[in-house]
Formats: C-alpha cells, sequence, structure tokens
C-alpha cells in the first residue's frame, strides 16, 4: 500500500473506520456460508465442551475483527475521468480498473448492521465476470448518492439510452399479452408440486414413527393409535393414504403457484420498442423492464411434459448473467420471460427478434449418439444390479425389494433415453440452436457471434468412435452438446469461431 | 447498403485441430509433481515410521497404510507429471487455444475479441521456479475460466500484451 500512498495520496480514498463491519460481516458470510466449514466447527464445539466454546467462540471474534481491519486498512479506491479502480488486500492482493462504459448495474444497499448508523454500501457490477465488483461500504447516504450520480454522469453513453427508452415508451408497439387464464395455465406447469408430492411420498413411510416417537417425548403414548393404525392399514390402504395426502399438498402447491402467476405476470404486455423490448407486469408490484435487443445473450424456449400436453411453452430472453438460469436468482431483471405461450406465438416472437431466424420445427437436428444412452445404462447399472443381487439373496422372504431396483433401473433408462431421444444441434444462419428435454422439448438459440468461448471434449473411448462433445459459453449461460459426430464437432466450433471473430459485432 | 448473404464454406474456414501447438515449461510439470511428492512423501515416510516402531496389529494397518499412501502417492505423480506435459496452446491472429487431457481431453477456443480482463498469477512455487499463469476472464458465468497455466514469466507478460493490445 505504501508504493499508491506515495504516488498519489491524494487521489485514492480509504473507507471509513465503519467499513470493517462490513469487512467482517463479509468474512462471516463467507466462512460460514460454506457447510462445510460449518458442520466441522459446530461439531467440534459440540464435543470440546463449554470452555472450548468460550475461547473457540473469542478467537473466532478475534480473527473475524482482524480480518475487518486487515481489509479496511489495505482498501483504497480512486475514480477518475475514464473509470474507478480498486487496490485491496494484504496477502492476495487485488488490483481492478473497471471502465465506466462496460458497469452493468450500480445498486445501493442499506444492510441491517448500517441502519442505526444511516450508512450504505454502494455497489458496481461490471459486464464481465462475478470478480468484476466494486463494493465500497459504510458511505453516507449522501456520499453513495453522490458517487452514483457521478459514475452514471460519466458513463455517458448508458444515459443517452435510458432518455431514448424514455422516448420509446410512447412509440411502443404491443407484441403479446397474456390472459388471466394463460396465466393460470402457466400457474398449474410451472409448479413444483411433484417434486414435493415424491417427498411426501417418501416422507410417509416414516410419518407414522416419527409422529409416535414425538408424541412420546411429551409423555403421550399412541402406541394404540397411530402406529398399530398404520400397521393394521393394509398395504392398499397406505398406498390411498399416501395418495390422498399427495393430492393434498399437491392441490395447495398448486393453488399457491397460481396465485403467484397471476401476481406477478398479471396484465403482462410485452412491448417491442426500437431498440428492444418493454416488459410491463404485475398486481401488487408493477415492474417495468427494458432490454435492448443488442443484450440478449441467448432464447430459450421451456417446455415441460404438462406444458406439452396442453401444447404450451415458455420464451424466455437471456440477459448477461453471472448465475445459471437455473438459479432462481438469476430471474428477474436478468431475463424477461413470456409465460405460457403456444409453439406459433413462440415463433412469431423469434421472428420479430430476428426476421432471419428459421422456424425451428423446420430445423433438421444432427441427434447425439445412442452411443451417450448405452454409457450412462451400462455406468449406472451396478448402482442398481447390485443391491438387487445383495437383497434377492440376504433376504429372500422380500423378494420384491429386489424388483424395486430393477424396476428404478428401467425408469431411469428410460428416462436417459428420453433425453438421447431429444438432445441435438442445428446450425443455421448466424444461430446455433439446441434442442434439449426429457417429455416436452426446449430450444436454446445461441446467436453464433455472441459467444465468449466454445470447447470441444473427448475421452480415449469416445475419440475412438468418432465422437467429439461440445460446449458453448455465452455471457448469460453455457450450453453442453454430448456425443455429437466429431466432424461435425468441428466444423461448428470452427464455424462459430469465425462468426465471432471475423463479423466482430458487439456481444452486448 | 444491399443486403449480401454469402454462402461460408465450411471446408475453408480455419481448422483449429490443424494447427501446431507449443507445450508449456517442461518445468511446469516438474514444479506440480514435486508438489504432488511433497505432500506424500511425509505422509508415506511418517506412516512407514510409525509402522516400524509399532507392535502387534497396529504395525501391520500403518505398514498397509503407508504401502498404499506410496501407491496413491505415486499414481497421482505420474498422472500429474503426464497432465501438465500434456498441456498445449496455441496463439492465432484472433483467438488463443488451450489443449489439456489425459482421459478427459478438452480443447478450449477463447476469441481475443471477448476477453473482459486478463490476471497474471504467480504463487510462492510459481514465483520460486520463474513462472507464471494468465488467467482469462470473458462475461459471463464466473466459474468458467480459461487459464493458460506454465509459462515462462517473460512469455506470460508478452501473450497478456497480444491479448490486451488485441485490436477490436
Amino acid at each position: 500500500m505504501s508504493d499508491i500512498a506515495e504516488a498519489d495520496a491524494e487521489e485514492w480514498s480509504a473507507l471509513s473506520h465503519w467499513s470493517i463491519l462490513y469487512f467482517s460481516a463479509s468474512f462471516i458470510g463467507q466462512v460460514f456460508g460454506n457447510i462445510y466449514t460449518v458442520v466441522p466447527l459446530l461439531v467440534g464445539a459440540l464435543q470440546g465442551g463449554i470452555l472450548f466454546v468460550v475461547f473457540g467462540g473469542a478467537g473466532l471474534i478475534g480473527i473475524v475483527v482482524l480480518s475487518g481491519v486487515i481489509r479496511h486498512h489495505y482498501f483504497r479506491y480512486k475514480l477518475d475521468d475514464s473509470k474507478v479502480q480498486l487496490h485491496e488486500g494484504f496477502i492476495n492482493k487485488k488490483q481492478l480498473a473497471l471502465e465506466y462504459h462496460r458497469i452493468q448495474n450500480i445498486s445501493i444497499e442499506h444492510p441491517f448492521y448500517f441502519r442505526p448508523l444511516n450508512l450504505v454500501i454502494l455497489k458496481v457490477d461490471g459486464a464481465g465476470s462475478s470478480g468484476e465488483e466494486v463494493s465500497l461500504a459504510a458511505l453516507t447516504l449522501d456520499e453513495g448518492e453522490a458517487i452514483r450520480q457521478f459514475i452514471l454522469a460519466k458513463k455517458t453513453s448508458q444515459v443517452a439510452q435510458q432518455t431514448d427508452s424514455v422516448d420509446e415508451r410512447e412509440g411502443a408497439q404491443l407484441l403479446i399479452t397474456r390472459s388471466p387464464l394463460d396465466l393460470v395455465l402457466h400457474g398449474i406447469t410451472n409448479n413444483r408440486a411433484w417434486v414435493v408430492a415424491g417427498f411426501v411420498a417418501a416422507a410417509a413411510g416414516q410419518a407414522s414413527e416419527q409422529l409416535t416417537t414425538s408424541f412420546a417425548s411429551f409423555g403421550i403414548e399412541l402406541g394404540t393409535t397411530v402406529q398399530d393404525y398404520a400397521q393394521d392399514l393394509s398395504i392398499y390402504g397406505l398406498i390411498v393414504a399416501i395418495g390422498v395426502l399427495s393430492a393434498l399438498v399437491m392441490s395447495v402447491i398448486t393453488v399457491i403457484s397460481i396465485l403467484a402467476s397471476l401476481f406477478s405476470y398479471f396484465n403482462y404486455r410485452l412491448n417491442t420498442t426500437e431498440s428492444g423490448y418493454l416488459e410491463t407486469r404485475g398486481l401488487a408490484t408493477h415492474r417495468e423492464v427494458n432490454m435492448q435487443k443488442s443484450r440478449v445473450q441467448a432464447l430459450a424456449i421451456k417446455q415441460n411434459w404438462l406444458d406439452l400436453i396442453i401444447e404450451r411453452m415458455h420464451l424466455v430472453f437471456e440477459q448477461i448473467s453471472h448465475m445459471s438460469p437455473e438459479q432462481p436468482l438469476a430471474s428477474g431483471n436478468t431475463r424477461i420471460m413470456v409465460p405460457s405461450i403456444t409453439f406459433d406465438q413462440s415463433m412469431d416472437l423469434l421472428q420479430d427478434y430476428d426476421a432471419q431466424l428459421p422456424r425451428l420445427c423446420d430445423l433438421e437436428f444432427a441427434p447425439i449418439s445412442i452411443r451417450y444412452w448405452r454409457k450412462l445404462a451400462l455406468i449406472s447399472l451396478p448402482i442398481y444390479a447390485l443391491p438387487a443381487i445383495f437383497f434377492s439373496l440376504e433376504v429372500p422372504d422380500l423378494p420384491g425389494l429386489g424388483v424395486v431396483f430393477v424396476l428404478a433401473y428401467m425408469l431411469q433408462i428410460s428416462v436417459v433415453f428420453l433425453i438421447y431421444n431429444r438432445w441435438g444441434i442445428a446450425v443455421s444462419g448466424n444461430y446455433v440452436v439446441v434442442r434439449k428435454g426429457i417429455v416436452g422439448i426446449d430450444y436454446i438459440v445461441l446467436p453464433a457471434f455472441k459467444m465468449q468461448r466454445v470447447a470441444l471434449h473427448e475421452t480415449p473411448l469416445t475419440k475412438r468412435r468418432g465422437l467429439s462433445s461440445i460446449s458453448f459459453l455465452v455471457a448469460s449461460r453455457s450450453v453442453k452438446v454430448p456425443f455429437i459426430d466429431s466432424q461435425l464437432a468441428r466444423d461448428v466450433l470452427n464455424y462459430c469461431a469465425y462468426q465471432v471473430e471475423s463479423r466482430k459485432r458487439s456481444w452486448m | 447498403m444491399a443486403f449480401i448473404n454469402t454462402q461460408v464454406d465450411l471446408d475453408e474456414l480455419p481448422d483449429f485441430r490443424q494447427i501446431k501447438t507449443t507445450q508449456v515449461e517442461r518445468q511446469y510439470a516438474n514444479v506440480c509433481t514435486a508438489i504432488g511428492v511433497a505432500i506424500f512423501a511425509p505422509l508415506t515416510l511418517g506412516l512407514l515410521l510409525g509402522g516400524l516402531l509399532a507392535h502387534g496389529q497396529a504395525q501391520i494397518v500403518l505398514l498397509f497404510l503407508s504401502a498404499g499412501a506410496f501407491a496413491l502417492g505415486s499414481l497421482i505423480s505420474v498422472y500429474t507429471f503426464n497432465y501438465c506435459t500434456r498441456v498445449r496452446y496455441a496463439i492465432r491472429t484472433h483467438d488463443i487455444i488451450v489443449r489439456k487431457g489425459i482421459f478427459f481431453f478438452s480443447e478450449t477456443i477463447q476469441p481475443l475479441v471477448r476477453v473482459q480482463h486478463v490476471e497474471l498469477k504467480r504463487g510462492p512455487v510459481e514465483k520460486h521456479s520463474g513462472l507464471a499463469s494468465l488467467k482469462i476472464f470473458s462475461a459471463g458465468l464466473g466459474k468458467e475460466t480459461f487459464t493458460l497455466p506454465g509459462l515462462l514469466l517473460a512469455d506470460a507478460e508478452r501473450v497478456r500484451t497480444h491479448v490486451l493490445g488485441y485490436n477490436e
């Protein structure tokens, strides 16, 4: 730090001493956010007794505070005409220069430990990887707001965009709306009731035993009631009971899901503006999301098996994200989702995005090799076969137990077969389209010139068979296609590299 | 401007599999293997010493463990050495290509036009042996980083200059 201090002591700013609180809190978050560190600590504390807990706790607090003090001491930042710069770290030194035009978001947070002090954290997110993040902690609200305004003013291009979007709102053209019926359908098809039903079925077997134990701890003997009742029930009775319970839980969750869908997407309207999209929706909280067309990194059409039955799907316009699309936090402002649309509607929306995008059903997808299914069927065979043989030999009184493993294996390889059957890749014009799914069909449309990186993967076995796997990284997700013809894989990757490197179109 | 849609001949495109790649420094494999040996050698020796000093059943268990640690250490060291000697890279005008892996081979193309920032990393061992790793970040999921390990510091700096100086 001394070199910085000597070079330009006046320009580099330090944070207030209160930022030690923030650094300590983030250290706690890093350490205790990981279950693998918490569990051994807790086990150790419980085994070590009260003295261990007291001294261990005091030591831990000492380390936490010390880390906060050290990070605060070595933290310096500077805002100049073109970028925000950061120097931090004692052992692992980090230097970051984030140019204003690459800043994606600037937010001000009020964590609970800063509220009594009326202090805030200013967070600046870069467009690059998740490492490109600047957090200036323990600023007063005025300071935070001033820095935010300063950065926004410097980020002139974005200011211009914001002005454009206000103007565009008036000239926006309606693309699609969603009626309450569509939203109800979305609520039904996109709930997690089926997952919960599985848990209920699994848990119901143990329910009577656990209930008895719980009541016994309060001195209540249920031996003659629940447990005996469960024992008295015939196997069919138990299946009916589990079925009724599952149906009940599923109904409740489905109703909640429908309500959530209605609340989130009420009065859904997707408009097209001069440069992109304007999505408005919401009952209690009204949301208005602007997305420039040039910022769309991938388009995903998703359809689960319920969607397939009612012939619906949803379309997602994905923006840059540091999280996988499967993570719940990746939703929100990083994407626009059009819920419960028909195939024709989804094709119209894709046509609106780019008139050169072919109709996905007309594309000829190169399938993945059947060897993908064979490999997984072979690998998982011992996992099911060994217990099946073991139980058949060791517990001959219960022949059904072995059969369960056989049925589970059949189920798994059937699902993998369906996955194999759907998986395919097609390249058309500027786009790479990947088809996936189990029962329903998902399409992921990737503009080839927006690829951030591409890779080819092989093992000695796949190489011998002339097969390769390929993966694509765009700014919103990564997509892998396994077991395709090696020559095709090579052609696709060469083509993607050509698209990115010859056209040099911006991905932003 | 009139819209032109020229057909692209796939056979005419530069093929990333036909290029000549360079092996990273041999020293990198030596260093990685040495780290593996440094971890397993004391473990093996400690268990062997304990086995020689102990009596009865404990002696047999410790000697077996020592033999196991030796076998595992040897296996990992041989694998690491072979893995590291197989890391190869190539720099083209518009991208960097890295080939890695023995059983799980991968070949990654990083277009220079998509590079967000570059990090030159040198751990204590790398510093001692004059090596450096270059981490290249593009936009998107942070977990997937493009790393070019086992370069001489001067080479790493040259590659970094080339990457950062790429003119869009």
